[in-house]
């Protein structure tokens, strides 16, 4: 898993955390501001039955996972249906996530890496009966590369040479190089039935999105009965999945309901049991209805302004330096995020267990902020409040993506604290695509957005040369020192040594400001108090899924 | 008769499709340089340049816009082929087909609400014009007329469903309707169809008063109406039997030229309700700059929008044979 782009807080998401909730709050520390309600009683032992009513807001490409564009909700509903050979958990608080077997029952690693022997459990089944086979883990990779398919994240995949079947349940996966992304990028998309739509040629794959709903099997805890597309998705459990009693909810249905606020609603009015994505001036409805409750937990995700250091307003270090000393990063949290977020200060967030804890956030300090603007030549000669240097006056545009209240707010904000040190940004609200578009060209001054980021904390992304021309470098900056690292950091299996070159990467980013950090946000989900063993994460919103249960089921 | 009526048609129907494949190729211009790319994996890192340019050669965006246009216009007007859904990745005409009919059950209803409220409306309003009913009734379709849309679906939903809970809050059926015999089923749609057929159909209501009070207030002022009168028919009748049958004529090419109104509406409101119509499907096909299905989409209205026009234009022709000339 990789980084990806944030469109607004609720759409695009990389999810993740704990088991339990309990165990999320501890791992990753829901601290600041207001948490999460105290958990309500599980009461025993859990009771089977019931419909849980999730309400979503997007629909579902298809069912087959290599179609689909891969969103953070898309995953966590095929996830409900295919298994993966691994599951990643929630526990990258403190160390690399641990990847526990799922379909895998054993794995054994030839001594340079470069070979990963798989035994497959012998209890799992395809629901028709079928068992499923290395032959379907191997058909997955072929077509999870085919150029036929062009599976977005195909290039994940590169470093495997090839798969090979040993026997019915057992493979062997050949890789080019060792890394540390080796067992995640191996994992990276569910198993797909063989038996069932290797009937149909690979390259039919893009105009035939509805056979595959037609031959549908699964060996996940549920299955799909019904889908009515921009209306809802209905799952029923899969009597063949091999975790014996579970799932223990007979149906869960994903109501598409677009609007927030309607979604809110529909929860406080019953109609809902689960809304996943809760703004924070919302929270205080859900806390104080006698019928919901809150879950908090730290989003994989931080808010930034990338500045275009290829323009002469952002090329010098100092000047960037001084326009996050401009903004006043609580400020916006108080006003916006009602104590639900906390300062970022590196592009690896503090509830992972890379960040660099040493990191103090840049001052909110505008009198060091002028000093520095003073010392590169920014003065205001003419008396407007607005600082000049060489006839030119520090002004520019600061474009956001117009979906995103909360970054639209945020941006006004800080319109107006920079006037305070004599900087003149004008907001412009841009519809994402399009803004997606500027970026990926440059074509900006300043831009305010997000990014979900994943475990494997690879930072080429955004903050490698080379992902100015191939990549999300959208505002140009380009340090050699910090390609070396990242490269290295690639390179390097030992967790330790690997965990020094990230720190050093972050020191760099923090000194060099290409970004300033703003926020990370924590994830408001609300659910019904009938609930019971909700475990919302970062990783799934409806992780470990067949493990909840209905009070009145 | 017969055959200029033909001819009149065959002229009208020769013009709309020079029509829509004007409109039609202006829109294909139009999408391909609007700024942003299809499909949303552009977005995500993971997904490598390499892979974004895969998926582009597989959809033919990798070639020239000419030529692209030329494939297209090629694959419509030989093959009937609008090409295969980016987002859905399935044919646009199937992906169409399956949203038509909840986007015309919406038009069809509201406009049954319109011309219910508009005909009783534009009566009332003419029987004494100046008076406080009349002022009202100007005001009120004026005013529901000017609010957009969409303010208006989200105001009946405020009241009507979430203060007042006497209607769902949008989507075409409840949780658990499959489940329900055919009878509640059938309720149940009702019931979810009933606040946007209102607010799509009231808000084009004001039109259909208006032109009627007009209109029967012209025919009310002819000499059959006072002869009618003179022999002691009542007023009722008068109105009902006599006016309305012939201030009615505006009314049938309003019921075309309304079409294009309701199914612009329709579009707004289909978001607003959930409603799982075209509209809905071809606000996300914009967002998600899934160019064959804007064009498809485009292509499907057009083709009501023209055949609304058509069908006001032949019930003039039959009314009014001066027309066809």
């Amino acid at each position: 898993m990789r980084p990806h782009r944030h469109r607004s807080d609720g759409r695009r998401r990389w999810p993740l955390p704990p088991a339990a909730l309990a165990a999320a709050l501890l791992a990753v520390g829901c601290g600041g501001g207001g948490g999460s309600d105290p958990p309500v009683a599980d009461g025993g032992r859990p009771r089977s039955g019931g419909t849980l009513v999730v309400g979503a807001s997007s629909d579902v490409r298809s069912v087959n996972q290599v179609l689909t564009a891969g969103t953070t909700f898309e995953q966590a509903i095929l996830d409900q249906m295919f298994l993966r050979l691994f599951e990643e958990q929630p526990d990258y608080a403190e160390h690399p996530p641990t990847l526990a077997p799922q379909l895998a029952a054993s794995q054994v690693w030839s001594e340079d890496r470069s070979e990963l022997t798989i035994e497959l459990r012998d209890d799992v089944f395809w629901s028709d009966g079928t068992p499923v086979s290395a032959d379907d883990v191997r058909w997955t990779w072929q077509a999870q590369t085919s150029p036929d398919v062009a599976w977005p994240y195909a290039s994940m995949k590169d470093s495997i040479v090839d798969v090979e079947v040993l026997g019915p349940r057992r493979l062997r996966v050949r890789f080019a190089t060792a890394s540390p992304s080796q067992l995640s990028d191996l994992n990276e998309g569910v198993i797909l039935p063989r038996h069932a739509w290797s009937e149909l040629p690979l390259a039919d794959w893009r105009a035939n999105n509805r056979w595959f709903q037609e031959h549908l099997v699964v060996n996940g805890p549920f299955t799909l009965e019904s889908w009515e597309p921009q209306q809802q998705i209905v799952l029923r459990r899969n009597e063949r999945y091999h975790v014996a009693g579970q799932p223990y909810l007979d149906r869960v249905v994903f109501r598409i309901v677009p609007q927030q606020a309607n979604q809110i609603r529909q929860l406080l009015a019953g109609e809902l049991d689960f809304v996943d994505h809760v703004g924070a001036a919302e929270a205080h409805k859900i806390q104080a209805s006698p019928v919901t409750r809150l879950i908090a937990y730290w989003h994989r995700q931080y808010n930034y302004i990338c500045w275009n250091v290829r323009r002469p307003l952002f090329a010098e270090t100092a000047v960037r330096q001084a326009l996050t000393m401009a903004i006043d990063r609580q400020a916006l949290i108080d006003a916006l995020s009602f104590g639900h977020a906390r300062i970022a200060t590196s592009p690896i967030i503090s509830s992972v267990w890379a960040h660099d804890d040493r990191l103090e956030p840049w001052p909110y300090d505008p009198a060091a902020a002028r000093r520095l603007l003073a010392e590169q030549g920014w003065r205001d000669g003419d008396g407007d409040g607005v600082l000049e240097r060489n006839g030119r006056p520090f002004s520019f545009d600061l474009s956001t993506n117009a979906d995103s209240t909360i970054r639209v707010d945020a941006a006004v904000l800080i319109q107006d604290q920079l006037r305070r040190v004599g900087v003149d940004a004008q907001v412009r609200r841009i519809e994402f695509t399009t803004l997606v578009d500027m970026n990926l060209e440059h074509d900006f001054d300043a831009t305010l957005g997000g990014w979900g980021i994943d475990t494997s904390l690879d930072l080429t992304y955004a903050f490698h040369s080379d992902s100015y021309e191939n990549g999300h470098n959208f505002g140009g900056y380009s340090n050699p020192e910090l390609d070396g690292l990242i490269e290295a950091t690639r390179r390097e299996i030992d967790p330790a040594a690997r965990l020094e070159l990230l720190h050093r990467a972050q020191g760099i980013i923090h000194r060099d400001q290409p970004y300033t950090f703003l926020w990370e946000p924590q994830r408001l989900a609300a659910v019904n108090r009938r609930v019971r063993n909700a475990q919302p994460n970062p990783l799934s919103s409806y992780f470990h899924l067949q493990e909840w249960w209905l009070a009145d089921g | 008769m017969r055959s200029s009526l033909a001819g009149f048609l065959a002229r009208r129907l020769a013009a709309s499709l020079l029509v829509l494949l004007l409109v039609l190729s202006l829109a294909f211009f139009f999408v391909h340089l609007t700024p942003g790319d299809p499909d949303q994996v552009l977005l995500d890192p993971r997904a490598s340049p390499a892979q974004r340019d895969a998926l582009y050669r597989l959809y033919g965006l990798d070639r020239p816009l000419a030529v692209q246009y030329a494939t297209w216009l090629r694959n419509i007007l030989l093959r009937g082929d609008l090409g295969v859904s980016f987002f859905h990745q399935q044919p646009v005409l199937a992906t169409l087909a399956s949203r038509v009919p909840a986007t015309l059950l919406l038009a069809v209803a509201a406009m049954g609400v319109q011309y219910a409220t508009g005909l009783l409306l534009g009566m009332v309003a003419a029987r004494r014009p100046g008076a406080v009913a009349d002022h009202l009734i100007r005001l009120g379709s004026l005013t529901l007329y000017s609010l957009p849309v969409f303010w208006l679906g989200l105001m009946a939903l405020l009241l009507l469903s979430h203060r007042w809970p006497l209607f769902p809050a949008g989507h075409m059926h409840s949780v658990g309707a499959a489940g329900l015999a055919p009878g509640a089923r059938l309720l149940d749609l009702a019931h979810h169809l009933a606040l946007p057929a209102l607010v799509l159909g009231l808000a084009a209501a004001g039109s259909v008063a208006r032109h009627l009070r007009n209109s029967l207030l012209e025919v009310l002022g002819e000499e059959f109406i006072r002869t009618a009168r003179a022999k002691g028919l009542g007023e009722r009748r008068v109105v009902w039997l006599h006016a309305l049958r012939n201030a009615a004529s505006p009314l049938l090419q309003l019921l075309g030229l309304s079409l294009p109104f309701l199914l612009s509406g329709a579009l707004v409101v289909e978001v607003v309700f959930s409603w799982p119509g075209m509209g809905r499907l071809t606000y996300e096909a914009i967002s998600g700059r899934d160019y064959p299905l804007i064009l498809g989409s485009t292509l499907m209205s057009g083709v009501l929008v023209i055949g609304g026009n058509l069908l006001a234009d032949l019930l003039n022709a039959l009314a009014d044979p001066r027309v066809r000339g």
